[in-house]
């Protein structure tokens, strides 16, 4: 689908390798790896299109400038002499000057390699490795490019691996893969990780098919990672969250209406339910209005109220009506309802398609249970940080002869650097991606099955 | 057809997936009258009709697992005609070039279909796969296939060498793939079949020289690739296994000697964990008696341990070894007691390299950043 950067969506910006994903917001400031823009002169360009920052605005770069490799001269190190940081005669205030001045990044480069007395003493790979830097330093410039999966799990990997139960790429890669979630699936996910693996299912189910969001505690927290997507509403419709302590009295063959009357005083929730283990995160925007994170399944009201609010300056808080509050507090709960609904009907069917498991609870209680959801030869896969509680799982699924092809699997992932003459595994690499526990559903578990 | 559309019997036509163990398992075509001969006995075609997936099947000498096909499952038991990618790969690759339902990929080459099968089960129903394959015997099973699959609305098989020929579209593609010995020779065309708003591009290469080449040529200036990056993915399976380990004499057994260790008179506290006190903390397993004698590699074959807490102060010491001792025969080397634990044992060989996964971002018009 053809579409460009434009307002009130998320995009991804990159510099660098570095990533964030921001919401473009109408004369609002966007702080990112030491840069202050507004998002104006983007809006409309094509996604992956290249700026510089220059006094708080967004400069479209002739995207014909590479990062060539300069030809250079160099020796052995040999001659070698530590220098202890002084073969630099530029300083940091020249730096700045020749900046204000207008010198551009190449330019700056360029004097730093002229005013350097080590450098011409440098072997050929020294050369590069410095030129590299300083062009990295000086010359970089800033990219915004559209969410996907893949970036978006690079981010939160990157910047909140935490929040995501440290799970590594090809963790989450596997958990999609192997559970044969495709467009029109029925899915069935119980996740910690900020709604980043809701975020993929949704990706892959493009639209058609349902996700059975189960969810610790009365309201689906964990939701931010699928904003950052941009799914449009239709995707958002197809996602069903119902607590997960409503699961066992399902099971149990209690009705919906029963179980929900029971539990029926909610009259108002907190405004902001993020996680308990939230500290302040700046993967969203700093100032996002908070209405946004808490409803994410009324977009409609959203962009309502963005549209009110960014007539006047964003600083002020929104002035709502208590008549306007409540309207959306009982549209939302309606919403939520209905959502609820769907999901427990969902999961009554017991015909799911899919279960995926990543969260940093004890997997076994809501594996154990999940699996009588899903319908049989349809495969599960669950992801845990350590693999003592996979241990287990996987002793209770294999006696019990619930499920076949039982696998507890890790994966090594290395990173290289490929140049000519240069080529050897990156010297850091990620220790940890977790374990994953895969199989295929053939009967209900049973503690007492025989083999 | 399974992998398209599948009830929850079996149906004439369908591609099951018969499953007798991780190792062995084999895809069967459902075909009225025929029969098909396996290790536990025969299974006769017109028995599956009806039969639900997900159950036991019977056969003569035992019984067997029918299963819906996956592209997980069809990797495990195709059959090769090439060296395959398998899951872990597939994942990666999947997620790595943006796939999603919808999105068109370009393949070459085909191979035995293994990663084609995923990529269709991913970009369907409004994708395409265009995937090409300069070996005619291979193009031509891969097409068999697919049309067995319920595939071939979503693939489009070629024949032609992709270097000489390139891809069979043009500024259409999401995403392009290549496997071939010489992929630095198709960077040109690859960036021709991309879509010109931009894509994503996929090499893998067994050997580091190839991965070599296709980095330096997706580098040049002007070719349209960026963000060149190249991993490699090492999966390996757990087993999950019950070990006994058996717990040696030191000699603790003779209470004469334990009195003394207790009193704590030369400092010989250290020694006494070592005999794993009562209320010692035991997180990760229990302390057994071993009802069996040792054997080679010291683990214990029994399959009932009877579970004793080792308590220093009973009398259960002296019985562990020791005082206990006829005269003139050795004391066995350990005590009755064992240490009982589930711990992952890994296989002794397993697959340690596969090849080299080189991700590119197409972006004509940018120069590539390093």
């Amino acid at each position: 689908m053809e579409d460009g950067i434009a307002l009130n969506k998320t995009v991804i910006l990159q510099r660098n390798n570095v990533l964030k994903a921001v919401k473009l917001i109408p004369e609002k400031v966007i702080v990112f790896e030491r840069m202050r823009f507004k998002p104006e002169n983007a809006i409309g360009l094509p996604f992956g299109s290249v700026f510089e920052v220059k006094n708080g605005d967004l400069n479209p770069v002739n995207s014909s400038l590479s990062l060539e490799e300069m030809e250079t001269a160099g020796e052995d190190n040999r001659n070698l002499v530590d220098t202890h940081g002084k073969s630099q005669t530029l300083n940091r205030q020249d730096l700045i000057q020749m900046k204000e001045d207008g010198a551009t990044g190449k330019e700056i480069v360029q004097s730093l390699v002229e005013n350097s007395s080590s450098f011409a003493g440098k072997t050929v790979f020294s050369q590069k490795k410095y030129l590299k830097k300083k062009q990295k330093k000086h010359l970089a410039y800033l990219q915004l490019l559209k969410p996907t999966s893949r970036l978006i799990c690079k981010l939160y990997q990157e910047r909140e691996p935490a929040k995501i139960c440290h799970m590594r790429i090809d963790s989450m890669s596997q958990l999609l893969t192997s559970t044969n979630v495709r467009h029109g699936s029925k899915v069935a996910v119980f996740e910690t990780c900020s709604g980043l693996l809701l975020g993929m299912v949704l990706e892959r189910l493009a639209g058609k098919g349902s996700i059975v969001n189960l969810h610790p505690g009365e309201t689906p927290v964990n939701l931010f990672a699928v904003s950052h997507f941009n799914f449009p509403d239709e995707y958002w419709d197809n996602l069903h969250s119902l607590p997960l302590h409503k699961l066992a009295p399902l099971l149990a063959g209690n009705s919906f209406q029963s179980t929900f009357d029971e539990s029926n005083k909610t009259t108002c929730e907190s405004e902001v339910p993020l996680e308990s283990n939230d500290s302040s995160t700046d993967i969203a925007n700093e100032n996002n209005s908070k209405l946004e994170i808490a409803i994410p399944l009324d977009i409609k009201a959203v962009e309502n109220l963005n549209e009110k609010a960014c007539n006047g300056p964003l600083k002020r808080k929104l002035s709502l009506s208590d008549k306007e509050k409540t309207a959306i507090r009982v549209e939302r709960q309606k919403k939520r309802f209905n959502h609820q609904k769907a999901a427990w009907e969902l999961l009554e069917s017991r015909n799911m398609d899919a279960l995926i498991v990543a969260s940093r609870f004890h997997p076994t209680p809501i594996v154990l249970s999940l699996l009588e959801v899903l319908a049989v030869s349809k495969p599960f896969a669950i992801y845990f940080e350590y693999k003592e509680a996979l241990m287990e799982l996987f002793v209770r699924l294999s006696v019990s002869g619930a499920a076949i092809n039982l696998q507890l699997t890790d994966t090594f992932m290395r990173q290289y650097q490929v140049l000519p003459e240069r080529t050897h595994p990156h010297v850091m690499m990620r220790g940890h991606g977790g374990y994953l526990l895969t199989g295929i559903k053939v009967r209900p578990f049973s503690a007492q099955q025989e083999k | 057809m399974s992998f398209n559309v599948c009830g929850k019997s079996v149906k004439e036509n369908d591609v099951i997936i018969v499953f007798m163990g991780h190792d062995s398992m084999f895809p069967l075509s459902v075909k009225e009258g025929e029969i098909t001969q396996t290790k536990y006995g025969a299974i006769k075609h017109n028995s599956l009709l009806g039969h639900g997936y997900g159950t036991k099947f019977s056969c003569t000498k035992g019984w067997v697992y029918i299963l819906q096909a996956t592209p997980e499952l069809w990797t495990l038991c195709l059959p090769h005609r090439t060296q395959i990618l398998y899951t872990a790969d597939i994942a990666m690759i999947t997620l790595q070039l943006d796939l999603k339902p919808g999105s068109v990929v370009c393949e070459s080459g085909t191979g035995s279909g293994s990663l084609s099968h995923a990529i269709l089960r991913t970009v369907a129903p409004m994708g395409h796969l265009h995937t090409v394959e300069f070996n005619e015997g291979r193009c031509n099973k891969a097409t068999a296939e697919f049309g067995e699959h319920g595939l071939s609305q979503y693939v489009t098989v070629y024949h032609r060498d992709v270097i000489n020929e390139g891809f069979p579209v043009e500024n259409a593609a999401d995403a392009v793939f290549l496997d071939i010995p010489r992929p630095d020779e198709a960077v040109k065309v690859a960036a021709k079949a991309l879509k010109t708003t931009g894509g994503r591009f996929c090499s893998f290469s067994p050997c580091i020289e190839q991965t070599q080449r296709t980095c330096a040529t997706l580098r040049k200036p002007g070719s349209g690739f960026c963000e060149v990056e190249t991993l490699e993915l090492v999966r390996r399976s757990h087993n999950v296994k019950r070990v006994y380990i058996p717990i040696a004499d030191i000699g603790i057994g003779d209470s004469e000697v334990r009195t003394a260790l207790i009193k704590g008179e030369n400092n010989t506290s250290s020694v006494l964990p070592c005999a794993y006190e009562a209320g010692d903390d035991m997180p990760v397993g229990e302390i057994i008696i071993r009802t069996t004698p040792e054997n080679k590699d010291g683990l214990s074959s029994s399959k009932n341990p009877k579970r004793a807490k080792f308590d220093m102060s009973s009398s259960q010491i002296s019985q562990g070894g020791g005082k206990s001792y006829e005269k003139g025969k050795t004391p066995p080397a350990a005590t009755k007691y064992a240490f009982s634990t589930r711990t992952c044992i890994l296989p002794k060989e397993i697959y340690g390299h596969t090849g080299y996964l080189t991700f590119a971002t197409y972006r004509p018009g940018l120069s590539h950043k390093v």
